[in-house]
């Protein structure tokens, strides 16, 4: 479809509009042609020659005095006349005086005429037909030459004409005589044939000199005034064609000859419509009458058009994009100046940025991400499909509408924000809470980034929101459990650290009351044996005596350890069934911070071999941690100062009634003297170990129903294995409450 | 009472003081006890100090072993005292022997070496300030060690355990018990009181914790 825009006038710099036209349209025309009519003084030298030619023929014939008097008037007029045109050439006024100037010259003519009508009847006092033709013929031929002289200007001719042929045939017609009256209907018709012509000539003349001065003003305007234009038109990309009234061609520039495949030659004068713009697209004839171009030159619109094609020389055609602007020489319409350019590339990429603009709607579409473009009156530019279900709109129907209709005032609120914070060049998140129409309330997180244009002014805020109902639900789902791991830890580490300070404490104060009694025992036994060395037995009361005293002593030391008893029996000990290798695990966390990094000065390899398919067994996770922090630390000591200390640490099922567990390390291994009552109390190799350790995890252990046994393992250090039964044993609650104090 | 040779047994607990004593008086050793510092400080009438000696427990209720020693330091230098210690007061046996104690004996304690301690303390008069040559010969034996025995031997003689020693320089408490022996055979001393007295010798400073 065509498109006339007709908005782009102030665009123009060749044109006026048109409507400016029409009172002083024909003027500028109208003072070429009276410019014309005052070019030549040839039909003046004429008039005297031929009117002296006369004279001197008639003289003799006539009256002298009037023949003088006749020639005078017509020489004096003849002069003016010439006075006449040397001003009209020498005033500056001449053209805004045309219509002056061109009464003054017919004023001249209509004298010219009289003079020349004058001399009819002068002549004819003569009786001599030869004098009488002659002056016939020669008002005649000075009739022609005023068609000839006046035809820019017909009044002019006419006031020649009419008063010198109307007194010539009044003449010819008063003789009588049917010579004469042939003759003067012989001049009637030629005055009528030139009365004819001049009509014809006077249009050819106008016509021509339109068509001169409208290539005269192109070229004026578009090339010769200015060698600059000129070589921006020969140079432009753009195809540039000037079209006059008729929508002929008067100049093109080389790429729009080159654009439609013509050579300028090929162009100039022609009708350029049916050349390149003969048919629409579809192969429809499009008719020059609804030519948006032509129109410009004859109308004086301008107009702009986008989707037509033009037509190569070979047939093929191209989509054009054109503007055709009127062009006028001072205030007159005189044709178009038509620029246009081959729009196939972008067409292309048009449509391709279409395509692209289809394939992200199609991706905004089908992110569960609401997507909505707003502008800083928080107006919805766009929104895509998820915003459009969330607040149950169709998404199309969203673009116009406020952000506050739609999405309520609280989020208009947040944007309203983000514009001014936008501006302030901060990126604003956002979480809330929102309540749906269909009745859901969902957490989202709103991000809003703001677009500049490029004026530098906040255009548009994307509003970017993700329901994070959700990953909330997951995090807090994790935290929770996080949290819940951690206070089982912290719960296993504090009784775990609680228990072996318990003990710490426990040992320095049985070893200052043990310490008491059994020095004493060892005091009197060393007394008894000094008395018996000496031969001194003289008293065995004395020996039974120190006796006596020892045995009391021992018996102190076994109250105090009864009271350790009673002491440690209140406590109650439940067994649940327990993940064996999360047990070892978080031991190992308690017993090697870090991995075992900071254990010693070399780094230590602790390696895992944890079997996947073992029963959750029944046990007190705290003192299964006890006893694998235990022997862990007791391995890491082992292993202080080896190369590349290791400590390998296994479960797998034994049989299907035990689960194993056993530690080794590359350490040097128990001393051989040690072995035989290494699971007793206070025996240790450490300097000030109480050597209750080992004891208590056998006790432990044991209470769980299991055994512990230890070796040399294949590392070559000590290898301490527990086994523990995956099922309650009978006798594991009825120990219960006695087993922990068995080795203490 | 007439001053004589005496050892002052100063125990709280009563089987250990009796049986103490009677160890003592087994080895000829004259013995006069008492349940705590406070009275022996009441019957105490003077005595030959050079041939006395006063044995307390460190842990007493009331005044203490150490305290009683440094009582006894200002009124009676001459009279040596000995202290027994128990399990972690090894630092302040070390103090008691800055402040000029004779000796002290760890428990548990063979009952021969507390009676040879004892004579030893009895029978030798308390070093009085030391005399320059015996400063010398002391540093001579420390300069036998080698710089990493000379680490272990300084921070024993403050006090420290074996382990406290192992975890200050990074090395296996064994290690430190290597290094111990190593040490005890170079300065030709036997127990860590003797050790103690060797830093005193040199001049050693003693750090106050």
């Amino acid at each position: 479809m065509t498109q006339f825009d007709t908005h782009t006038a102030q665009d123009i710099t060749l044109g006026r509009h048109a409507h400016d036209a029409p009172q002083t349209g024909a003027r500028t025309l109208f003072e070429e042609r009276i410019r014309q009519l005052y070019e030549s003084k040839i039909a003046l030298t004429a008039n005297a020659v031929n009117a002296a030619i006369i004279s001197v023929i008639a003289y003799g014939e006539v009256p002298t005095i009037p023949l003088a008097l006749w020639l005078a008037t017509m020489w004096i007029v003849c002069l003016i006349r010439i006075g006449m045109i040397q001003a009209y050439r020498a005033s500056p006024t001449r053209f805004e005086n045309s219509r002056n100037w061109a009464r003054l010259y017919t004023l001249g003519s209509g004298a010219a005429g009289l003079i020349w009508a004058a001399a009819v009847p002068l002549i004819f006092q003569s009786e001599a037909p030869v004098l009488q033709a002659i002056v016939a013929i020669t008002v005649a031929g000075m009739t022609a030459g005023a068609l000839a002289t006046a035809a820019t200007h017909p009044p002019a001719f006419f006031a020649f004409m009419l008063p010198a042929n109307f007194f010539l045939m009044a003449t010819l017609v008063s003789q009588l005589q049917k010579e004469y009256m042939g003759l003067a209907l012989m001049v009637l018709m030629f005055a009528g044939f030139l009365t004819r012509f001049a009509r014809n000539w006077n249009l050819a003349y106008i016509d021509s000199l339109e068509t001169r001065m409208n290539s005269e003003s192109l070229i004026g305007q578009l090339q010769i005034t200015d060698t600059g234009n000129r070589m921006i038109l020969e140079a432009a990309g753009e195809g540039i064609y000037g079209l006059d009234t008729k929508g002929r061609v008067t100049f093109v520039n080389p790429a729009a000859a080159r654009i439609v495949g013509y050579t300028p030659k090929e162009l100039i004068g022609l009708q350029i419509h049916d050349l390149i713009h003969h048919s629409h697209e579809d192969g429809t004839p499009y008719p020059l009458s609804e030519c948006p171009m032509y129109a410009a030159c004859t109308d004086g619109t301008p107009r702009q058009t986008k989707d037509e094609v033009l037509w190569r020389k070979d047939g093929s055609s191209f989509p054009v994009e054109y503007k055709s602007t009127p062009l006028m020489r001072g205030e007159h319409l005189v044709g178009a100046v038509i620029t246009f350019s081959d729009i196939t590339d972008r067409k292309r990429a048009e449509d391709s940025l279409r395509e692209s603009e289809e394939q992200l709607r199609l991706l905004t579409d089908s992110l569960p991400v609401l997507i909505a473009a707003v502008d800083s009156d928080t107006n919805i530019l766009f929104a895509n499909q998820t915003c459009g279900d969330w607040y149950a709109r169709p998404s199309a129907s969203l673009a116009g509408q406020s952000v506050k209709s739609i999405m309520g005032p609280a989020l208009d609120a947040v944007v309203r924000r983000a514009v001014s914070e936008g501006l302030a060049g901060i990126t604003v998140t956002e979480e809330l809470h929102i309540e749906f129409p269909d009745g859901t309330g969902r957490v989202v997180e709103f991000n809003f980034i703001s677009n500049f244009n490029d004026a530098n002014v906040l255009d548009i805020v994307y509003v970017l929101g993700v329901d994070i109902s959700l990953r909330q639900q997951i995090e807090r789902q994790k935290l929770r459990l996080l949290r819940e791991t951690r206070l089982r830890e912290l719960g296993a580490e504090i009784s775990s650290a609680a228990r072996a300070a318990e003990i710490g404490q426990m040992s320095s104060v049985l070893a200052h009351e043990l310490n008491q009694p059994l020095t004493a025992i060892s005091n009197y036994l060393s007394v008894c044996q000094k008395i018996l060395d000496k031969g001194a037995a003289d008293s065995p009361a004395q020996i039974s005596n120190l006796f006596g005293k020892a045995v009391t002593q021992a018996d102190r030391a076994g109250r105090i350890i009864q009271g350790v008893r009673e002491l440690v029996r209140s406590g109650r000990v439940e067994f649940a069934p327990e993940p064996i290798n999360e047990v070892i695990s978080e031991a190992c966390e308690l017993a090697l911070p870090s991995g075992g990094d900071s254990a010693g000065q070399n780094r230590i390899s602790l390696k895992f071999d944890l079997s996947n398919d073992l029963p959750l067994i029944p046990v007190n996770r705290v003192q299964m941690q006890q006893v694998i922090v235990n022997l862990l630390r007791n391995a890491v000591s082992a292993i202080e100062g080896t190369t590349n200390p290791k400590i390998e640490i296994s479960t797998n099922l034994r049989d299907e009634d035990h689960v194993k567990i056993k530690i080794e390390d590359n350490g040097p291994g128990f001393p051989d003297d040690y072995q035989s009552e290494w699971f007793s109390p206070f025996v240790t190799t450490k300097d000030q170990g109480m050597g209750i350790g080992l004891a208590i995890c056998r006790s432990i252990i044991e209470a769980h129903g299991g055994d512990i046994d230890f070796g040399v393992g294949p590392l070559g250090g000590a290898c301490l294995s527990i086994n523990l039964p995956t099922t309650v044993q009978a006798d594991q609650r009825s120990q219960q409450g006695h087993y922990s104090t068995v080795g203490v | 009472m007439a001053p004589n040779n005496k050892v002052y047994v100063i125990d709280d607990d009563d089987a250990v003081r009796e049986s103490l004593r009677l160890l003592l008086e087994s080895a000829d050793i004259d013995v006069e006890d008492f349940p705590s510092a406070e009275f022996f400080l009441a019957a105490y009438q003077g005595s030959d100090v050079t041939t006395s000696c006063v044995l307390a427990d460190v842990r007493m209720p009331g005044m203490t072993g150490l305290e009683l020693q440094r009582h006894l330091a200002g009124k009676v230098p001459e009279l040596p005292v000995v202290i027994v210690t128990g399990h972690g007061d090894l630092s302040m046996a070390v103090d008691a022997m800055k402040n000029g104690a004779a000796d002290f004996i760890e428990k548990p304690y063979a009952p021969d070496e507390i009676v040879r301690r004892v004579s030893d303390a009895m029978s030798s008069p308390l070093p009085k300030p030391t005399p320059r040559s015996n400063a010398k010969r002391a540093a001579a034996q420390i300069d036998l060690l080698t710089p990493r025995e000379r680490d272990v031997f300084d921070l024993l003689v403050v006090g420290n355990s074996n382990k406290e020693v192992a975890r200050n320089l990074g090395i296996s408490p064994r290690t430190v018990e290597v290094h111990r022996a190593h040490i005890m055979e170079k300065t030709n001393t036997k127990g860590l009181s003797q050790l103690v007295r060797l830093a005193l010798a040199i001049g050693t400073e003693f750090k106050d914790d």
